[in-house]
């Protein structure tokens, strides 16, 4: 199988140059879509169209993906005197590790 | 509690309007920018740039980390900063997955919505407007 595409983790309009990276917020799922999206909204719609395909099931079939998204934990917490609703988004990265055994040398 | 600037969150090129996102290669450090890189290795250079806002080591305007005369790294640690988001490292695991021996990072990002939002509506975007 294969890397996974600018299309699967970004969205079907996704496109990229040797400078920049295009992305449609229309592919951003629970995005509402204005001329002024804040940060984090922004952030969390690429999350959230990311972990559709970013999933540890299709890493099993596919050795050439890196990153899944784990199981998102949700849960209630108190900051600055203020309580908030907080969702936690787990993201994975693997690469082997070239340097995995005890060299003499590095001691 | 502030909210983060998108160029703080995805760089100094960024740019927006009603239909699309744009983000620049140049402002992703730790990418080197190809014709086409890899989706993944977008995705991680997106979150890194994210997540530097929230914890990591001082550095010099080149990215070398300061130590102090003892030999230790300076950090930083926004946590409790941001109103909306939260990135940080959770843990670093190896382990062995097809014969070769692996390392894998595990970065938790953290969403925070207003605490009236239903308990079993998962998060989305427009729960983090302000």
């Amino acid at each position: 199988m294969a890397e996974p595409t600018l299309q699967q983790v970004f969205g079907a309009g996704a496109t990229q140059t040797a400078t920049e990276i295009t992305i449609l917020k229309a592919d951003l799922p629970g995005l509402t879509a204005t001329s002024d999206n804040n940060g984090e909204q922004i952030l969390a719609g690429f999350v959230k169209r990311a972990r559709t395909y970013l999933t540890e099931a299709n890493q099993v079939t596919n050795p050439d993906q890196s990153i899944t998204f784990g199981d998102t934990f949700s849960s209630f917490v108190t900051r600055n005197d203020q309580s908030y609703r907080q969702n936690q988004v787990p993201i994975n990265f693997q690469k082997v590790d070239d340097d995995f055994d005890i060299q003499p040398d590095d001691y | 509690m502030k909210n983060l600037t998108l160029k703080q969150l995805f760089g100094e090129g960024f740019y927006q309007d009603a239909q699309v996102i744009k983000i620049q290669k140049a402002d992703l450090p730790g990418l080197t920018p190809l014709p086409t890189n890899t989706a993944e290795s977008l995705l991680c250079a997106i979150v890194l740039k994210a997540w530097s806002n929230f914890e990591g080591r001082v550095t010099t305007p080149e990215g070398i980390p300061i130590t102090t005369p003892s030999g230790k790294f300076i950090t930083f640690n926004n946590s409790n900063y941001y109103r909306r988001l939260l990135i940080s490292l959770w843990r670093i695991v190896f382990y062995q997955q097809r014969n070769l021996p692996r390392i894998e990072h595990i970065l938790l990002i953290t969403f925070f919505a207003e605490p009236t939002h239903p308990r079993d509506e998962p998060i989305t975007p427009n729960d983090l407007i302000e």
